[in-house]
């Protein structure tokens, strides 16, 4: 890479093209202008004489729809047009040092607008991806369909992970946005209900999904100790289910398993050892062991969303 | 009138007004932007970004139409319905005005 170019990484999300703007023009400021981005973040600079410059974002499909016009119209008032990416029109103007920067809305009105375009363009089709994907993956995780397993759960943490990157984007829009339509519209208690609406929305979703992950994670079980073992009768077992016994060599231990959802998992170990005796199960089935040596042994019963029951008998 | 547009221009932003006060003449982004600036000597000067979203709207909205295309700039013309609602705002300042002189 040679000295008079450089690329930096950075990431700005949907609500943050303000900062993109600084950014921008910051660099400028110290000797580099903007060339080109690409995908999906990278900033190419060349260098340049110190400046001060504006750097502006437009969202205007419409514009990028008829862009000849729409770039002349920039052009007129003395703006560059840079490149367009993802929806958004890039700009630069030279400023007189020690002016406020140089702006392509007058009003705030129209910058409202652009924010509105901007939540139509984008926000939109995220909300419907989120539902489409992560609503399902939730349901199918709350009532213990398919393979659950150490995939299924990094599957489920990296979906929490990025609702909560949207709830959070989309509050920051919100917030964006109650303040543009505050000034523009001036405050009143038809945009206070509004926005108390929106407010209200989002929580019900965060407590919505906050409710599915706890309902998720509940153990509902009945436990019934009898002569030489106990019963486990499950409807969502998602804990451990520990007795402990004296056994012999000799001594068989005797699992049997009605399944009817979800994941069942026995254990077998003496206490302060390796596991003796372990599976994970998906079926109805029987399951022996024999002791091989004397000793105290835990003979457990645990599970992910486990749904039947288990018999535990020692002969 | 329709009760959106009433919603939408009554009243009207000063950049909405000073757009379709302009395009009584056919004109395009840029000659309404020198013209207004005239007009407030210098106090107002419309930006692209304003400019192109309030034609677009505008356009859509039927207050003032396409007429041709010039070096690449769309002129533009105010409708009846653009010049309705022009009058609707004129009388508003008018009164205003009327109102600020007797208790100034």
């Amino acid at each position: 890479m040679m000295k008079d170019q450089k690329t930096e990484f950075r990431i700005f999300t949907i609500s943050q093209y303000r900062q993109e703007e600084e950014y921008l023009t910051k660099m400028h400021e110290q000797g580099w202008k903007f060339r080109r981005v690409d995908f999906p973040g990278f900033y190419r600079f060349d260098k340049c004489q110190p400046e001060q410059v504006s750097y502006r974002l437009d969202f205007n499909l419409e514009g990028l729809k008829n862009k000849g016009e729409y770039e002349k119209m920039f052009e007129d008032c003395g703006w560059e047009p840079i490149q367009d990416f993802m929806g958004y029109s890039y700009f630069r103007k030279a400023g007189q040092a020690g002016e406020e920067k140089e702006e392509i809305f007058c009003d705030d009105d129209s910058r409202l607008e652009m924010m509105n375009r901007v939540f139509r363009g984008k926000m939109i089709p995220l909300i419907i991806i989120f539902l489409a994907c992560l609503v399902p993956q939730f349901v199918s995780n709350m009532w213990g369909y398919g393979n659950h397993g150490n995939f299924g759960y990094l599957v489920t943490v990296a979906l929490l992970v990025v609702s909560i990157m949207y709830l959070v984007t989309f509050a920051v829009m919100t917030v964006q946005f109650y303040q543009y339509e505050k000034n523009a519209k001036g405050e009143s208690s038809e945009l206070k209900l509004k926005y108390c609406g929106i407010a209200a929305i989002l929580t019900l979703f965060v407590v919505g999904i906050g409710f599915v992950i706890w309902a998720s994670s509940r153990s509902v079980y009945d436990f019934t100790e009898v002569d030489s073992g106990y019963v486990v009768e499950a409807e969502r077992l998602n804990s451990v289910v520990s007795v402990d016994y004296d056994l012999k060599a000799g001594d068989t231990v005797y699992y049997h398993i009605d399944h009817t959802g979800g994941e069942i998992s026995l254990n077998l170990e003496e206490q302060g050892e390796d596991p003796v005796y372990y599976g994970n199960f998906y079926e109805s089935g029987d399951h022996i062991y024999e002791i091989q040596q004397d000793g105290s042994y835990s003979v457990e019963v645990s599970g992910k969303n486990g749904n039947g029951t288990i018999t535990v008998s020692i002969q | 009138m329709d009760a959106h547009i009433k919603k939408v221009y009554v009243p009207m932003t000063e950049t909405g007004f000073y757009i379709l006060l302009c395009l009584k003449e056919p004109n395009h982004g840029y000659g309404i932007v020198q013209r207004v600036k005239e007009l407030t000597e210098g106090a107002i000067v419309l930006a692209p970004g304003t400019m192109y979203g309030s034609l677009s709207k505008m356009e859509k909205d039927g207050v003032i139409r396409f007429v041709r295309e010039e070096d690449k700039r769309k002129i533009y013309q105010i409708t009846e319905l653009g010049n309705e609602v022009l009058e609707l705002e004129m009388h508003r300042i008018e009164r205003l005005y009327r109102n600020m002189k007797e208790m100034r």
